[in-house]
């Protein structure tokens, strides 16, 4: 049997996509994201929104992601970033502003 | 990637700052949680979300939606005699002239020169002149109903004597399907809330016009709900 941990490491990591189109709002500084389909609302914070900018101009894994944040903001391309935008990338699927797509 | 949305991420980055600062940003990891906004009961800020139970998320972190009530867009004058015109002014006199007489309808409709008011005929001798109060700057004084809502079925009427209609067809005053659907795409358009909320409709007029045509009880639903600020309750003078 191979060990949980060992079996996520072998799969490559997943792709995500938009769920529907997007509207933007910022109110005070905040990010207010309109979903249309179906219609839903969250609001998101500075690197959220980066985030989910980038996957809205096209579907893209957790790295691809943190490789173009990294060269938009001139930092560095790290294992921690990329597990940042991971944890982010999993939050906007579970309230369903992305989800998963094929390559 | 056009420039609007070259503006916004812009505007993205911005708000996050350089090197170290993404990190920092998006550290601790909680705190990227985003707040819910709902309705002042409680209930997502959507049409669909209306639908929806309420959501669970804490008070302290939720912003409050809110819209104006239809009858906050007008700006209604007393009542001019179509009989008298002592005293009037140029407009009033104009108005009086195209509105006198048993020929001309009640609710016909005579713009002010500027095209900023409209003077309504409403009764064989008596005329009000109806203006926009509060309205986005993306909307005309003198758009017409049909502009927005094109199979509302209204003819030539004006937004304004739309809603100055509504008024007097009550009860309760203002508060046709109608108007409700015009005021949630003025307030769509005008993108803030009243004073007493937090968050504006999280959406633009063009939302406002789809909804009318493909999901009309569920949004009429809705924007009754959130289109509740200054429901003027009295009469006109």
């Amino acid at each position: 049997m191979i060990p949980e941990r060992h079996a996520h490491a072998a799969l490559p990591a997943p792709h995500f996509a938009i769920v529907a189109p997007l509207q933007w709002r910022e109110i005070d500084g905040q990010w207010v994201v309109f979903r249309s389909d179906p219609p839903g609302l969250c609001e998101v914070d500075a690197f959220g929104a980066a985030v989910l900018n980038i996957i809205e101009e096209g579907p893209g894994t957790a790295p691809q992601v943190a490789g173009t944040l990294s060269r938009l903001t001139e930092c560095a391309y790290t294992d921690e970033l990329v597990q940042q935008v991971t944890e982010h990338l999993r939050w906007l699927a579970s309230v369903g502003l992305v989800e998963h797509a094929l390559p | 990637m056009d420039h609007q949305r070259a503006s916004r991420r812009q505007a993205i980055l911005k708000g996050l700052g350089k090197g170290g600062a993404v990190l920092a940003a998006a550290s601790p990891l909680h705190s990227y949680a985003t707040r819910n906004i709902v309705t002042t009961t409680g209930q997502q800020c959507t049409v669909s979300g209306n639908q929806s139970a309420a959501v669970s998320a804490s008070a302290g972190t939720q912003q409050t939606c809110g819209a104006y009530h239809p009858r906050h867009f007008i700006a209604v004058s007393q009542s001019f005699s179509l009989t008298d015109n002592t005293g009037y002014n140029a407009n009033q006199q104009a108005a009086f002239n195209a509105l006198s007489g048993s020929a001309v309808p009640v609710g016909a409709e005579h713009w002010r020169a500027d095209n900023l008011a409209v003077f309504i005929k409403t009764s064989a001798t008596t005329m009000r002149r109806v203006a926009r109060a509060g309205w986005p700057g993306t909307v005309a004084a003198n758009a017409t109903v049909v502009s927005v809502f094109p199979s509302a079925g209204t003819g030539g009427k004006s937004i304004l004597a739309q809603l100055y209609d509504a008024w007097t067809s009550g009860p309760p005053p203002g508060e046709t399907d109608l108007a409700y659907f015009l005021a949630a795409y003025l307030n769509a358009e005008l993108g803030t809330p009243p004073p007493s909320f937090t968050a504006a409709l999280p959406f633009d007029g063009p939302y406002v016009q789809t909804q009318y045509n493909t999901n009309y009880a569920n949004a009429l639903t809705f924007f009754k709900l959130v289109c509740v600020t200054d429901p003027v309750t009295r009469a006109f003078p």
